[in-house]
């Protein structure tokens, strides 16, 4: 490094005069944000950074934002819930607050349970023959119900 | 890169910066009012007094706020937009081919020059007053290579040290110091004769 006291160097470069931004450069800069569509117009828009504390609200509003999202994402949830508790309840109610069972609704459930015992249960093998148990005889109805909406 | 400049916390344009990118449209008005005579400067003196600084003073805060995403603190905000400055002077340096017209003769990096006796082509007498040594200068720093001439404004005018030269030229700082050193060889050789003159 040259030294500054004793370089004439140094005073010569001194010499080379700079060139101040013109008083509308902000201006122009912001218009042509605009036109760019980069930034909406903030003519007026007022910052409070002049310091070093004064970041504050840009990054209280990076706070704010998600806060706003969940409050909104419980009251939307509150209503839903709300919404499902006024429909009213629906099934019957067989047992009384006591939790004793109405005579009535005892031999309702018993001819239910009458009806399932009705029902002729199959076994799952039984309803799944697979085709390589077709026979020879079986092709003729299975080509008749594949053809059958063709014709 | 050889030495890496970590976030400063201290950086007011880095606080500006990170208010900007949080939303805040403000904060970027802040840092054109900030940086704008630092920007304006360092094209004044990259570019000569050329018509084109006040346009790329705005190209470089345009590119600046389209940073807005991608920017990560790494060192001063003043680097970042030193080295946006940088390059977009350098691409308007090359799209133009100029070189200003001198009969002085730079090489290359570290090569030889062939320097005219500067003398016999001013007067003297009129080499005498700062307006003079200012035009000499901007004609001298015009006729050295763009990169000995960027780490030279760098150093001189704004300051940077050999590690913030290297940041925005894009280059080691054992490079940027190598670089400022023929710079000023380079131009300690233009301007030589007409202080000889100023002195006789």
């Amino acid at each position: 490094m040259q030294n500054k006291t004793k370089d004439w160097l140094e005073g010569a470069l001194d010499a080379l005069p700079t060139q101040p931004p013109s008083l509308a450069f902000r201006g122009d800069l912001q218009a042509r944000l605009q036109r760019e569509g980069l930034r909406a117009a903030t003519e007026g828009k007022q910052s409070n950074l002049g310091s070093g504390r004064s970041a504050e609200p840009g990054r209280v509003l990076a706070f704010v934002r998600p806060l706003l999202t969940a409050v909104a994402a419980v009251l939307l949830v509150t209503f839903g819930y709300q919404l499902g508790a006024d429909s009213g309840n629906h099934g019957t109610t067989m047992i009384d607050s006591s939790g004793a069972i109405a005579e009535a609704d005892l031999i309702d459930l018993y001819e239910m349970r009458d009806v399932i015992e009705s029902w002729e249960m199959t076994a799952d093998a039984e309803l799944e023959p697979g085709f390589q148990a077709i026979s020879a005889a079986d092709e003729t109805w299975i080509d008749e119900i594949l053809t059958d909406g063709q014709e | 890169m050889e030495e890496r400049r970590t976030t400063e916390p201290d950086d007011q344009g880095v606080v500006w910066m990170q208010a900007f990118q949080a939303g805040d449209e403000a904060a970027f008005d802040q840092i054109v009012d900030a940086y704008q005579g630092l920007v304006f400067g360092v094209l004044r003196r990259l570019l000569g007094p050329s018509g084109w600084v006040e346009e790329m003073a705005q190209e470089t805060f345009v590119r600046l706020y389209r940073a807005r995403e991608r920017y990560a603190p790494a060192g001063k905000l003043s680097t970042f937009i030193y080295r946006i400055a940088y390059n977009l002077a350098l691409n308007r340096i090359r799209d133009e081919g100029r070189r200003p017209a001198s009969s002085l003769q730079f090489g290359k990096e570290g090569e030889e020059m062939v320097v005219p006796d500067a003398v016999e082509r001013t007067a003297p007498e009129a080499q005498s007053d700062s307006q003079d040594w200012a035009s000499l200068v901007e004609k001298g720093l015009a006729e050295l290579p763009e990169n000995q001439r960027a780490a030279l404004v760098f150093q001189h005018y704004d300051g940077l040290d050999l590690s913030e030269i290297g940041e925005v030229l894009g280059i080691s700082s054992k490079a940027a110091k190598s670089l400022l050193h023929r710079a000023r060889e380079n131009l300690r050789l233009y301007l030589q004769p007409f202080k000889d003159a100023e002195q006789d």
